[in-house]
């Protein structure tokens, strides 16, 4: 029996040496890996700090209200305007008012 | 398992045993010692298992239960170094950080320098490399140019020179530079904060999350225009402008002009750096008179129908008040707004205590340090004792200064239903407030400064649409021996839509100028009051406040419950 254990264990060892031995190194390639994608998203975030700091610059509203003075024939919309629309709005809101007692009739 | 006879070892104490041994045989003998060493083994065995045992069961432990503080304790602790960024109430960006790269140029490993210039010259066309060309000559290290974008540097280093190298410098950036200039601040070589939020920043603990501001950067972008615009139209010294949000004092957009561009802060000199919405103090003059008539309304001391009689001017020993619009007949409280009456507002100050006065003013923050996290900031100047003339005077504003910030938060105060919310550059998730007045008195104000705008000396304020509420003010500027007539800060605080206000404005001027178009005026009227109103045709949309039609403005104003105020005879609409 012992020896039968003995043989077992000794087997056992082995096979442990072995997976140990896979894992120990799998797990210093993954951390090469790791390591690798760690210091590419640094990379990847500089840039896109980079990028979205070009972005705010290039989308900054006092740029685009530079920009459209310069090239769209726009005006500020006035309360006027606004009111007018508000106004249009309240009549479509009145004619649908109507229209739907009109289909309950 | 066979059974061999094996002689036995010494070793052990066997002198207990020395009697049953001299009676048993070898094998019996043996077979004693075996029982012996194999309850040894077995001990030994259970001990084993025991421990690894514990071992395994901890592995497993470790492995499927996922500890949350084991696994945050094997993740390297990342920790960051770079100041926060600072962003706008929707999250867009104020203040970041980047990295940008020095090129160098070891041009003495070089053998042809020139040639190497005119190869960068091509890839970098925006800057100027030739007058790098007697250094390069000379030899050594040169550098080239400073803060290339990685772009740039792909372009250079697509090159392949290998005596171009980079050295990387953290650079914090302002992509809307001067129109938040007095919000963010900004920071020396070393990345410390010198000014504004970027002060700030310096004694802050946590550095992981960006720090949200209240500025809505579109409002801010307009209110920048707009505010610039004024300042060189009107010719003004300096000036600033402020739009809060009355049910919170969230601060949506802070202008002080002149500005600066916070990425190169030094170009303008130091002046542009101070702040005239918070750390400036001035004496506002007639837009005091709303706290005057809130106060008098509020403690009892007047009524809707009073009349003071503006028909002389008062004295009080060399102290002479007199009307810049002089109406000359009694007016009622709403007429004193109207009309600006500097007598008017005199004689309902002289209706109070100076414990009252002191008590409004309480109440009203004006005692305040507003708590803002900027390091531009100030406190109230008040009359060194409040006597019966300084009582009279402070009642339009005179020989008490304060800040435009402090002003508005009061000012809003009162329109928007009597409660007092201090004024904050951070989201306010539990608005704190204390009442300044009742919602009476409150509502009663809301229709007298519509009457301002309306018929009295804030006309230009007004915004289609909007029923805009406000008040001029255009305080002579105090000067060596007394007052300037010709110097003035012009002033005015707004507040819309009329029936329930959900932003209040104040634009102020420092000596702006009379122009043929403001008729050869210097008054607030005509040049703080419609530059609050281009403000708020502007950003009212923005803000999601859409204008109103008459009918639905007198319905709304109906619902408010808005109380009816007393005005004189016809010639009130002068």
């Amino acid at each position: 029996m012992i020896r039968t254990l003995n043989i077992l264990s000794v087997l056992c060892l082995i096979g442990f040496l072995a997976v140990l031995y896979h894992v120990r190194y799998s797990v210093a390639a993954e951390a090469e890996a790791l390591s690798q994608i760690e210091t590419k998203i640094l990379s990847e975030q500089k840039q896109a700090q980079i990028l979205r700091a070009e972005y705010s610059g290039l989308s900054d509203p006092r740029r685009l209200l530079a920009l459209s003075k310069k090239h769209l024939e726009l005006e500020h919309a006035s309360g006027a305007q606004l009111l007018a629309a508000v106004e249009e709005q309240n009549i479509q809101t009145v004619k649908l008012l109507r229209l739907g007692t009109a289909e309950l009739r | 398992m066979a059974r061999r006879p094996t002689t036995i070892k010494p070793g052990g104490d066997w002198a207990a045993y020395r009697s049953d041994l001299a009676r048993l045989d070898a094998a019996n003998l043996e077979s004693l010692a075996v029982a012996r060493t194999r309850r040894r083994v077995r001990l030994a065995i259970c001990m084993f298992t025991l421990v690894f045992g514990i071992f395994a069961a901890r592995l497993v432990d470790l492995t499927f239960s996922m500890h949350a503080q084991a696994r945050a304790a094997a993740q390297p602790q990342i920790t960051t170094y770079a100041r926060p960024d600072i962003v706008d109430r929707n999250g867009r960006v104020l203040a970041t950080n980047i990295v940008l790269s020095n090129l160098l140029a070891q041009s003495a490993q070089m053998e042809n320098p020139e040639q190497v210039l005119s190869q960068l010259q091509s890839v970098l066309p925006d800057i100027n490399l030739a007058r790098f060309a007697p250094a390069m000559k000379r030899g050594g290290t040169v550098r080239l140019a400073s803060r290339l974008t990685p772009s740039q540097k792909q372009a250079v280093l697509r090159l392949g020179n290998p005596h171009l190298q980079f050295t990387d410098v953290a650079v914090r950036v302002y992509p809307s530079g001067a129109t938040t200039s007095h919000i963010t601040g900004f920071v020396d070589v070393d990345q410390k904060g010198l000014a504004g939020l970027e002060y700030y920043i310096n004694d802050l603990t946590d550095w992981s999350l960006p720090i949200r501001t209240t500025i809505d950067l579109r409002v801010q972008t307009i209110m920048h225009d707009v505010l610039m615009g004024g300042l060189s139209e009107f010719q003004a010294k300096r000036g600033a402008a402020i739009i809060m949000d009355v049910a919170n004092g969230e601060v949506i957009g802070l202008v002080s002009g002149p500005d600066y561009d916070p990425n190169d802060p030094n170009r303008e000199g130091t002046g542009a750096h101070f702040n005239n919405a918070t750390q400036g103090r001035f004496e506002l003059g007639s837009v005091f008179k709303i706290f005057t008539v809130a106060m008098g309304l509020e403690f009892g001391l007047i009524s809707n129908d009073m009349t003071f009689d503006t028909s002389e001017p008062l004295y009080f020993g060399k102290f002479k008040t007199d009307d810049v619009h002089p109406q000359r007949r009694p007016l009622t409280p709403a007429e004193v707004l109207i009309y600006s009456s500097n007598i008017g507002s005199a004689k309902i100050a002289k209706l109070a205590t100076a414990d009252q006065i002191s008590e409004f003013w309480t109440r009203l923050g004006l005692y305040d340090d507003l708590g803002l996290p900027l390091l531009e900031k100030t406190v109230t100047q008040f009359p060194a004792r409040l006597g019966e003339a300084e009582q009279i005077t402070s009642s339009y504003g005179h020989g008490i200064s304060t800040s435009p910030m402090h002003f508005l938060s009061a000012a809003a105060a009162i329109v928007n239903g009597g409660e007092y919310y201090p004024p904050s550059l951070f989201p306010v998730d539990l608005p704190i407030a204390h009442r300044v007045v009742s919602p009476e008195t409150s509502g009663t104000l809301r229709a007298m400064l519509r009457q301002v705008v309306e018929r009295g000396t804030g006309k230009n304020g007004d915004v289609e649409g909007y029923y805009v509420i406000g008040k001029t003010g255009s305080a002579d500027k105090p000067i060596v021996g007394g007052y300037s007539s010709e110097k003035i800060i012009a002033s005015f605080v707004a507040a819309f839509p009329q029936d329930r206000p959900r932003y209040a404005v104040m634009v102020m001027l420092d000596e702006p100028q009379a122009t043929p178009r403001t008729n050869g005026f210097n008054y607030a009227g005509w040049n703080a009051a419609p530059l609050t109103a281009r403000i708020i045709e502007r950003v009212a949309p923005i803000l999601g406040v859409m204008p109103q039609t008459p009918e639905l403005a007198a319905l709304s104003v109906q619902a408010e419950a808005m109380p009816q105020i007393q005005l004189g005879g016809d010639d009130a609409s002068q």
